[in-house]
């Protein structure tokens, strides 16, 4: 190995370390999980009551999310709704024929954020 | 001066290393819907989240800047050794500069191939549908049962800026560098 290559190894080295020992003591490394903490997410819960279905959609992201609709066993529903950033909706989704439903089963949601289109499922 | 292109092409990769890190900081840009963009050159990445700048970028981009001082001290150096008559160049930023024209092609046999193969030995479910060599928009989707998700998909948008251009064209030097050292080396002996 020629000796410039060599002190260029050093160098990387050095300036590894330094990024490593800057990371750990600066408040960057502690801030970036703070602001991927910050994120967020989406979470949906779905419950039955009389004839009618509940959908209780949370959006914790920095985005507009739209959920558009929900299939199951005999049910399709549609119902377009847009939920801001950092904030919940509730839909309330009458189920004509409720009685032929055996549960758990699985319903599935479809959902659309910042161009992202997501097939998802909750079970009830 | 013994060895032009070998000098020019150092004295290039020098700079490269260095501007590509605080300057010309944008070689290729990807957008996934407007959820996440990348900017990135090979010693900087900007990482965006719903247009929300992410500080993990600036942690990766410590890491990035020690290998762009390694490129610049080589490089340095070479500079050095050509000028006493004994040229030597490095094909690290070359061979990155032209890894950005494969990696389309490696993300889209990593993606459609290797990935379900790894979900599957994980005990996952993952059909991706990624199309080959992405330059401009194209839609992706994604089968999957991680996490409650069934399906997922988005448009795609990537493309070279013209930095990345300007930074191919000038590290393509390195080819006639390579014959200018092995024809010379070979009439001096």
């Amino acid at each position: 190995m020629d000796k410039v290559r060599t002190i260029a190894y050093a160098v990387f080295a050095i300036a590894l370390v330094l990024a490593v020992l800057l990371s750990a003591t600066s408040d960057l490394f502690s801030s970036s999980l703070r602001q991927l903490n910050s994120l967020g997410g989406v979470s949906i819960t779905a419950f039955f009551s009389n004839h009618c279905l509940f959908l209780n959609v949370t959006n914790n992201m920095n985005t507009y999310l739209t959920f558009y609709n929900a299939t199951g066993p005999g049910i399709y529903l549609t119902r377009v709704m847009r939920i801001p950033s950092h904030s919940s909706g509730v839909l309330d989704l009458y189920v004509s024929n409720l009685s032929i439903l055996s549960r758990p089963f699985r319903l599935l949601l479809f959902l659309s954020f910042a161009g992202v289109n997501v097939t998802t499922s909750v079970k009830i | 001066m013994r060895y032009p292109i070998t000098l020019s092409y150092n004295v290039i990769t020098a700079f490269t290393a260095i501007a590509s890190s605080f300057l010309f900081t944008s070689w290729w840009n990807l957008r996934i819907g407007s959820l996440l963009e990348l900017r990135d050159s090979p010693f900087h990445l900007a990482i965006y989240l719903s247009g929300q700048y992410l500080t993990l970028s600036e942690l990766l981009n410590l890491f990035l800047l020690a290998i762009a001082l390694y490129v610049t001290a080589l490089s340095s150096g070479y500079i050095y050794y050509t000028l006493k008559g004994r040229p030597k160049i490095t094909g690290t930023l070359f061979w990155l500069t032209l890894l950005y024209l494969l990696d389309p092609i490696i993300v889209y046999l990593v993606g459609n191939y290797f990935t379900p193969i790894i979900a599957s030995a994980l005990g996952y479910k993952v059909n991706l549908s990624y199309p080959f060599f992405i330059f401009g928009n194209q839609k992706i989707s994604l089968d999957t049962n991680i996490l409650n998700i069934n399906s997922i998909s988005f448009n795609i948008y990537s493309y070279p800026t013209l930095y990345y251009f300007i930074f191919l064209t000038l590290q393509l030097l390195y080819i006639p560098s390579r014959i200018e050292i092995h024809v010379k080396a070979r009439r001096s002996n």
